[in-house]
């Protein structure tokens, strides 16, 4: 994929037809979310393997299985924040491309926020189940559950000190119509992170 | 998720300014016009009924109706599911917009992980109810052994 232009007699490498015009950022940024993919992939498979673990007689007799543990409204909610924040963070991009700084870190400030609510509820989450006495050191469905969904908080994390850090070169007006690729960049990692909870809630809280 | 258009032609996102052979556009790159905040908005909506929709199927009563007709509940909120992740990844993305390459990192990653998911799963979880199986295997044969009057070991098998 690489041009590479030596001297006038030597060879020259040249990309597949139409790939030189691709912006190697954001072809840098789709590979990783391949990567993401299986990383989560892996997760899921984890859970899954374990899943029938979770389901003995004796979890089911004393309401210690993944349906009676879980908080479906509660996840619901959560859902909705993360779906907010894609709008917010769409909203935020299309501003920057309209060269409108202000909307534009306006939007990527509630992107923000929206994120931290989503750990926040998390977070909750993490101490009710650990209140049923479900940890990582004493149950299967601990062990997977609490890795899959502590990895996706952590990725939003890392979104989140993203987002924060593009706002002073946005309000600087660093981002314009002319050039809107962090923004768009952080909006693909932003956006991968919620699709990965779409699978998520569906997999693991629903099914 | 994408159609037509040739991978050059169909960046229509990427940042203008970049230069070097792979860092962009030059200022000759022609841009198509970008989705409107509108039509985000409609998305999102369109979004929000279907995680309502896939919270209700959960439930009661939908949940026994799909069991009633046969249907595993897994499979209208898998569809459910991949609606909302084609919908994300294609207006929220731009993969509908963009180019083929964004598309193929993604769908190479998809296929890697769905593979291994299956084979996993397929792996490990065929066994997985056999540690349940020899206890009660265990139990039968102790109850057997009660009801002829002899001692019989009730070992055997593996784990």
């Amino acid at each position: 994929m690489a041009v590479v232009t030596q001297s006038a007699d030597a060879t020259t490498e040249r990309a597949p037809a139409g790939l030189e015009s691709l912006d190697i950022r954001k072809l840098g940024m789709w590979a990783f979310l391949g990567s993401e993919c299986v990383f989560f992939g892996s997760l899921i498979s984890m859970y899954f393997v374990n899943r029938p673990l979770m389901f003995s007689p004796a979890l089911e007799a004393a309401h210690l299985t993944p349906k009676t543990i879980l908080n479906i409204p509660f996840t619901g909610v959560l859902a909705f924040i993360l779906l907010c924040s894609s709008l917010t963070m769409v909203l935020a991009l299309n501003a920057m491309q309209q060269s409108r700084r202000r909307a534009g870190s306006f939007w990527l400030l509630a992107t923000a926020f929206l994120g931290m609510l989503f750990l926040g509820g998390q977070a909750i989450e993490f101490i009710e189940i650990a209140h049923e006495g479900i940890t990582l050191q004493n149950s299967v469905f601990g062990q997977s559950f609490l890795l899959l969904t502590g990895f996706h908080g952590t990725h939003v994390f890392v979104g989140i000190i993203w987002l924060l850090s593009c706002i002073p070169r946005a309000l600087r007006g660093g981002f314009h119509a002319g050039n809107y690729i962090g923004p768009e960049i952080c909006g693909l990692y932003w956006h991968f992170v919620d699709v990965v909870w779409v699978v998520i809630f569906t997999i693991i809280y629903l099914i | 998720m994408a159609s037509g258009g040739s991978m050059a032609q169909r960046d229509t996102h990427s940042n203008p300014g970049a230069g070097g052979p792979l860092g962009g556009h030059g200022d000759n790159v022609e841009h198509a016009s970008h989705p409107t905040a509108r039509s985000y908005v409609i998305i999102f909506f369109i979004l929000l009924a279907v995680t309502i929709a896939e919270v209700f199927v959960a439930q009661e009563p939908f949940l026994g109706m799909f069991e009633g007709i046969g249907v595993p509940i897994a499979v209208p909120l898998l569809i459910l599911a991949a609606v909302k992740f084609l919908m994300i990844a294609a207006f929220y993305m731009h993969l509908k917009q963009d180019s083929r390459a964004f598309s193929a990192f993604l769908i190479a990653g998809l296929i890697l992980a769905m593979g291994m998911l299956f084979t996993f799963g397929g792996l490990f979880t065929a066994h997985s109810r056999e540690p349940f199986d020899q206890i009660a295997w265990r139990a039968q044969l102790a109850q057997n052994a009660g009801t002829t009057g002899t001692s019989t070991t009730t070992g055997g098998g593996g784990h």
